[in-house]
């Protein structure tokens, strides 16, 4: 079972981005299940997504933190052992770090993750004021991710993209970075790097 | 009075004795064992968790069962009295809809917080208008049925000496009863998340006008509480006003001068402040400095380091934590031992209190709430 987190601020363009993944995921006859948590209004996204007719697991919080991950690991464990699927993705809430989640996945004792990769996706039409008021949650996002994604590309200006640029290599010089509109079909390039293991 | 009782008040009275030492960081004899596991005690105790939702009694007597079952000489108290349906009380810390197992959800489904945009941009002049109570009274019956807000409420008020007096029967201390916290975690709760962290960027100084304006509601319900109960100690939430979420500049203007104001009126009035902080604060430790001294009481749930805690905050106030959520559900019972014993030796022997973090999830194995009970037993005797 291969585990992408995709991470980002709400409104970033992550359900978008996972509409096309799942999309591009089934034309190759792969077992995809998508795994959403309904802090901060994701139940929205939950219904688009199942409108499309993708599996879709909620996490249900008890309260914002804690209840999250222990119910994350146990609806991993389940799709695992009896649902074999090739892949989930987990879009964890716009407000989540995901190096709470990473250390949750660690915690899978026993449970084989043949490959884990954290993507975040960027707004570049609202990076500053995500900055100006969520400074560490947005860079623990970026430090952490093995991707960088820059959506809105045909929204955004030459600008406003080259500070979104700025912004990720000033937290993570190293990752990937990819700016992309997301919309239509999912860029052939992105395809690769959310899923290196295909090729 | 029987033997029996008799023993039992004086095993209260050392437990409470204990809690209250490592509130103050005196030393203790043993370190004390708190208990929290809303959900965990009715799905360990084999009740539908739309039951002990529904039945106020429930949430007490499966609570204290479930305590007893894991180890009656274990616990020496409970983080939060368990007193009244959960629901309305949730409703009122997050001014969120909640859906209800039972209800909106499947019997025996974890209760959920939706979160979604009920107080509008508007609210906030009204909030300044008419005041706070006036307008949350009026906002609550766009996240709740009001006639069964106030049917909870009388029943708490009816109940709640019972409830301790349970509580005492079986040997635990409620260490808090009731909650406040500071005005950003209730706007972010009614605004919802992401758009109050954008009003945060275009209207700071309008919402900082009406936090003002708030906080002398939330210092008097704190004071209210505990005065009505009797325990000294009031729930203070933390969640989304989290060092790990925001910017230092909002933090230090938005989030902190509230703790500072809230903690020291609860601390003027003999009320220690159980801060009940969630995701990672490391990085203001040092402003808790600030705080007053031995009134307060770090609940935290394995994100902030508490040996970091220890070293910047050992002489000025105590921890209860934080065996985390996720390893009572995925860890094995060795593990739980494991992390026991070196909170101990690393946290302990003074102003420690052990308690899972933040909360044993439902998912909790019972194996590991009970390696949790065991090494307590094993590993917290100082003396």
């Amino acid at each position: 079972m291969h585990l992408l987190v995709m991470a980002g601020f709400l409104g970033s363009g992550k359900t978008t981005a996972i509409i096309g993944l799942a999309n591009a995921v089934r034309e190759r006859d792969l077992k995809l299940a998508i795994v959403v948590n309904e802090i901060g209004e994701i139940g929205i996204d939950d219904q688009v997504l199942k409108q499309l007719d993708h599996d879709v697991w909620e996490l249900l919080s008890g309260c914002i933190c804690c209840s999250l991950t222990g119910d994350l690991l146990q609806t991993l464990d389940k799709l695992d052992s009896e649902y074999d699927v090739d892949l989930v993705i987990v879009e964890p809430s716009g407000a989540a770090n995901p190096q709470q989640i990473i250390d949750a996945l660690r915690l899978r004792s026993g449970a084989i993750t043949e490959s884990i990769l954290t993507a975040v996706i960027i707004d570049p039409l609202r990076i500053n004021e995500l900055i100006e008021i969520l400074q560490p949650l947005i860079r623990s996002q970026i430090e952490i991710a093995d991707l960088i994604i820059i959506s809105k590309a045909d929204l955004a200006s030459p600008g406003e993209i080259n500070k979104a640029k700025k912004t990720a290599r000033e937290f993570n010089p190293d990752a990937p970075l990819i700016p992309v509109s997301l919309k239509g079909p999912l860029e052939s390039g992105l395809e690769k790097e959310l899923l290196p293991w295909l090729t | 009075m029987s033997e029996a009782m008799n023993d039992m008040q004086t095993l209260y009275e050392q437990r409470r004795l204990r809690i209250e030492k490592t509130i103050a960081l005196e030393p203790v004899d043993r370190i004390p064992t708190a208990y929290m596991g809303m959900a965990f005690a009715p799905r360990y105790m084999g009740m539908s968790i739309a039951e002990f939702c529904e039945v106020p009694e429930n949430r007490t007597d499966v609570t204290l069962a479930a305590m007893d079952k894991l180890g009656a000489e274990v616990w020496d108290g409970i983080n939060a009295l368990p007193c009244g349906r959960i629901v309305p009380s949730l409703t009122s810390a997050w001014l969120s809809k909640i859906a209800a197992p039972g209800r909106e959800l499947p019997e025996d489904s974890l209760w959920q917080v939706q979160e979604s945009e009920v107080m509008k941009p508007e609210d906030y002049d009204v909030i300044l208008e008419k005041g706070w109570p006036e307008f949350v009274e009026g906002y609550y019956p766009r996240v709740i049925n009001v006639d069964e807000l106030k049917e909870s409420r009388v029943w708490v008020r009816k109940n709640l000496q019972s409830v301790i007096d349970k509580c005492r029967e079986h040997g635990y201390v409620p260490i808090s009863f009731g909650g406040t916290a500071i005005p950003f975690e209730y706007l972010c709760g009614g605004r919802s998340m992401s758009r109050f962290y954008i009003d945060l960027y275009r209207n700071k100084d309008k919402i900082k006008e009406v936090m003002d304006h708030m906080m002398p509601h939330m210092i008097r319900e704190g004071v209210h509480t505990a005065e009505v109960s009797g325990i000294p100690a009031i729930w203070v939430g933390g969640w989304r006003s989290a060092s790990s979420l925001i910017a230092p500049k909002i933090w230090d203007e938005m989030v902190f001068p509230y703790f500072l104001e809230l903690t020291h009126a609860l601390a003027d009035k003999g009320i220690v402040s159980v801060l009940h902080f969630d995701q990672d604060w490391n990085r203001d430790l040092e402003r808790f400095k600030e705080l007053p001294a031995k009134m307060c009481l770090l609940n935290t749930d394995g994100m902030t380091d508490l040996r970091k805690v220890k070293e910047i905050l050992g002489d000025h106030m105590a921890v209860m934590g934080d065996v985390p959520a996720a390893l009572l559900y995925s860890g094995t019972p060795d593990d739980i031992f494991k992390y026991v014993h070196d909170l101990i030796r690393d946290v302990g022997p003074t102003g420690l209190i052990l308690c899972p973090g933040c909360d044993a999830p439902i998912n909790a194995k019972p194996e590991n709430m009970e390696a949790m009970a065991a090494a307590s037993r094993e590993y917290g005797q100082v003396t």
